[in-house]
């Protein structure tokens, strides 16, 4: 009897102590043991990554400590022959481990990208501890480590900053969309398709822009401008899309989702239309062997500007608006496909997948030549363009003014 | 050998619990297979704890099936 | 063992989790694995010959419904071969629920902690599997029925909350990859949930006889069988055929994916947790199963002592079974489904045409 109770006893002492034992002890961090990587920079150096991270100084960005006048955030970085071998090189500089669950932005620098990034995001695809809710960036003309060096003002992360503007943008202007990991992913290993990933440049004085000075002015003498889209062929960066072009990437590839453009009126001026939803919808067919790919473009939009003397009473008007601004919206598509046709050819339209996904049988044919055969696709638009409103006033004051 | 004395005493001190209950009435066949399975148990706790690896469980059901694998992989998909 | 038997209720409940049990884990990556975009197809596949199974195990029941499996075993084959045969269904039975530990374990280890050793992980598992068969098996019924609408809802939640991110040109060219392949990938789908269920085959005799037994446990695994379906479905129509196959925890990559409005996100751990809820369920049906078998096979009266030494077995096993997880997964796809097909399909079958031809039935008390 007693025995039992004695042994009841160890067994409980065991229980307990095992309880404060194991409790996640093996992986216990404590928050001030992480230091917090916002952003992430990767950059080619000889033999192997500079890997960049913009650390948070979590006194600095509290809100209610005074703002000492230090950077809200800290940069670390390490050389090493892989990406994570270098993150793991930080701590040699850094005091605490950095701590990737919350990384906002990966920029690449652009040197790396043409020379192939996706050795370099297999650590972020198979780490557990990143998420895939970051947006990708290439930065252009400059190193990703100088991108995430300068100081921006109304969001003292600036990693924060970069994925705001990115979503903001995304929703509401065409030329930029947003691209996470899985999009990444899933655009490199589908054939027929070649990843895109958005652009960011640094205009502006690099040195002034990494001081303080950057946000104590009212205007900063650097800023990041989120700009271009960066096509690959694979993982190999092979060039940039400019704006037209970008918007046309866009509207074909159904990220549009608000964004304004114009066109010319009949006498001089603009006329400025606010897209209000777009839907972008391909097929791909065969027409006499040859691939065919009908795009249907519906917008349904405002009038939003006018900035001549056109009369907006007349139905007649907004029928010949709609036309020109489909013809605006062909045009722009046009571009697109031309540059990717001809000048890059490579695919990043995703006009192969369009093909396999209509006909696997015939794509079988194509798919090693597809280089060649891309040229020859020929592109259908099938545009309809929706004016509902001209917004509050009817007829703009700018055609009527008098001495 | 702290692990593998510390899995030993958890083995002891199970037999201790149940034991008793099973010795008062007298459950021969009961407290047998007790015992077979504690001293299986025991072993391969032993080797876990130490991470010594054993043969795998599923080498069984490997050899045996490998054969309708490689059958099935060449003749159907 | 108590007399109280397990309700309808009870039944439905346990049967979803057993049938989900490990499957939502590792299903998606293993089908996406075969049958790439036409995983859908697969598991639609599944859904009409999943059920058929069942309809075995419930045939088994009908020939003595207070008989379990171990008993008809030995009635069909004799005393002896029976009892061979028992012995490796009883194998089986250990070995799943030493596979259901180390799922868990590896599923933790993977995406939430990566730096514990498993060995803690499978003890605090254990334990509470032992504590659970002390209990009883209505207890754990009781258990299972309250946590089962929590499940639903995480679930519904998991489902609902990634239709804004569905892209329905991830399941394009649809039926491209054939049907050798679709089937291949059907195999491999069937087992993990519907062949599993044989455990049931030793739990009739705890579960209270109703009219409408048959039609509820049928109609239990159907729903098990959609939820495996619309899991699949959805996992290719927002991860994408690439990533389903080659993430090694699809559906944990589908709940990193949850955000609604930037308010509702990075809400993984909250589905972890309902996917380890239905892991236990599944890995104390098979232990319990196990202690029952054994007590049956060796004429035991008493087998509520046993559960702490056959503990430490599984214990052992979870981590002998596999050095690592690649083996274990490539184990799992390419030889398991057959194992689980002996086990779950031809054994049965082959003891309903020897009773049939014996000709009798087996009385209760036959040891």
């Amino acid at each position: 009897m007693v025995m039992k109770r004695i042994v009841i006893l160890l067994l409980a002492i065991c229980a307990a102590s095992s309880a404060l034992l194991l409790s996640g002890c093996w992986n216990r961090r404590e928050l001030n043991d992480l230091g917090i990587m916002m952003g992430t920079a990767i950059d080619k150096e000889a033999g192997g990554y500079r890997v960049s991270a913009q650390v948070v100084d979590p006194a600095e960005v509290a809100v209610k400590g005074a703002a000492s006048g230090r950077s809200p955030v800290t940069m670390y970085t390490a050389t090493g022959p892989t990406v994570f071998e270098a993150i793991r090189k930080m701590t040699e500089t850094s005091p605490r481990k950095i701590y990737a669950g919350h990384i906002r932005v990966l920029i690449l620098g652009e040197a790396l990208a043409r020379e192939g990034i996706a050795q370099a995001l297999d650590l972020l695809s198979r780490d557990s501890e990143p998420r895939t809710d970051f947006y990708l960036m290439v930065a252009r003309g400059t190193t990703a480590q100088n991108v995430l060096k300068i100081l921006t003002p109304l969001e003292k992360i600036p990693a924060n900053k970069l994925f705001f503007s990115l979503n903001a943008s995304n929703e509401v202007w065409a030329p930029t969309t947003t691209f996470t990991m899985d999009d990444f992913v899933n655009q490199l290993v589908t054939e027929g398709e070649n990843p895109v990933l958005t652009g960011v440049q640094l205009v502006g004085n690099q040195r002034q822009g990494e001081s303080n000075r950057n946000v104590q002015e009212v205007e900063p003498s650097a800023h990041l401008v989120v700009r271009g889209l960066a096509l690959f062929r694979r993982d190999k960066l092979v060039g940039w899309l400019n704006e037209e072009e970008s918007i046309g990437y866009n509207i074909l590839m159904n990220h549009v989702k608000s964004t304004v453009g114009h066109v010319a009126c009949p006498d001089g001026g603009k006329v400025v239309t606010e897209v209000l939803r777009n839907r972008t919808k391909r097929k791909a067919r065969l027409a006499n062997g040859r691939p065919v790919i009908d795009v249907h473009v519906t917008t349904v939009a405002d009038v939003a500007e006018v900035e001549c003397k056109i009369d907006l009473n007349n139905p007649a008007m907004i029928r010949q608006l709609e036309r020109q601004f489909a013809q605006e919206a062909q045009r722009l598509m046009d571009t697109t496909v031309d540059a990717v046709q001809h000048r890059f050819r490579v695919d990043a339209l995703g006009f192969g997948h369009a093909i396999y996904m209509a006909h696997p049988r015939v794509w079988k044919k194509w798919r090693g030549d597809w280089q060649n055969v891309l040229p020859l696709v020929q592109v259908r638009y099938h545009i309809h363009f929706h004016l509902r409103r001209t917004a509050t006033v009817n007829n703009s004051f700018v055609g009527q003014t008098k001495e | 050998m702290f692990s593998t004395i510390s899995v030993l005493a958890v083995m002891i001190g199970i037999a201790a619990f149940e034991s008793p209950a099973l010795w008062r009435k007298k459950r021969k066949r009961e407290i047998a297979v007790f015992a077979a399975l504690l001293f299986i148990g025991a072993w391969l706790s032993v080797c876990a704890i130490n991470l010594i690896q054993l043969p795998s469980a599923l080498k069984l059901v490997e050899w045996l099936y490998a054969p309708l694998d490689i059958w099935l992989s060449r003749y159907v998909w | 063992m108590s007399e109280e038997k397990l309700t309808m209720k009870q039944l439905g409940a346990l049967t979803i989790f057993a049938l989900i049990g490990d499957s939502i884990i590792i299903l998606p990556s293993s089908v996406a694995g075969i049958s790439r975009q036409d995983a859908w197809l697969s598991m639609l596949l599944v859904l009409l010959f999943g059920p058929a199974g069942c309809w075995l195990m419930l045939r088994l029941r009908r020939l003595n419904p207070s008989a379990d499996l171990i008993q008809l075993l030995r009635a069909g084959f004799g005393r002896w071969a029976g009892g061979a045969v028992g012995l490796a269904f009883l194998y089986f039975l250990v070995l799943n629920t030493a596979a259901v530990t180390r799922e868990l374990g590896d599923l933790l280890a993977t995406q939430i902690m990566p730096e514990t050793p498993i060995r803690a992980t499978h003890l605090l598992f254990i334990l509470v599997l032992v504590w659970g068969v002390r209990c009883g098996l209505p207890t754990i019924a009781r258990a299972g029925e309250v946590l089962f609408p929590w499940f639903v809802l995480f679930m519904t939640a998991l489902i609902v909350l990634l239709i804004p991110r569905i892209e329905v040109d991830r399941i394009r060219p649809i039926a491209a990859e054939g049907f050798p392949t679709i089937l291949h990938g059907s195999i491999v789908a069937v087992v993990y949930p519907f062949a599993e269920l044989i455990v049931f085959a030793m739990l009739w005799p705890a579960i209270r006889p109703a009219k409408k037994l048959a039609r509820d446990f049928m109609l239990a695994s159907l729903i098990g069988g959609i939820v495996m379906f619309l899991v699949v479905f959805i996992s290719v129509l927002v991860l994408g055929p690439y990533l389903t196959a080659h993430q090694v925890y699809p559906t944990y990559a589908l709940a990193k994916k949850i955000s609604i409005g930037h308010f509702l996100e990075r809400v993984e751990a909250l589905l972890a947790i309902s996917w380890m809820i239905s892991l236990f369920f599944k890995g104390i049906l098979y232990f319990y199963a196990s202690l029952s078998g054994i007590a049956r096979l060796f004429g035991l009266r008493e087998s509520r002592a046993l559960a702490t030494p056959l503990a430490t077995v599984v214990y052992g096993l979870a981590f002998a079974m596999a050095p690592n997880l690649v083996y274990f997964n490539d184990v799992g796809i390419h030889f398991w489904p057959y194992w689980d097909i002996t086990f779950a399909y031809a054994i049965p079958l082959a003891l309903l045409a020897a009773l049939a031809i014996r000709g009798k039935k087996p009385s209760p008390a036959a040891r």
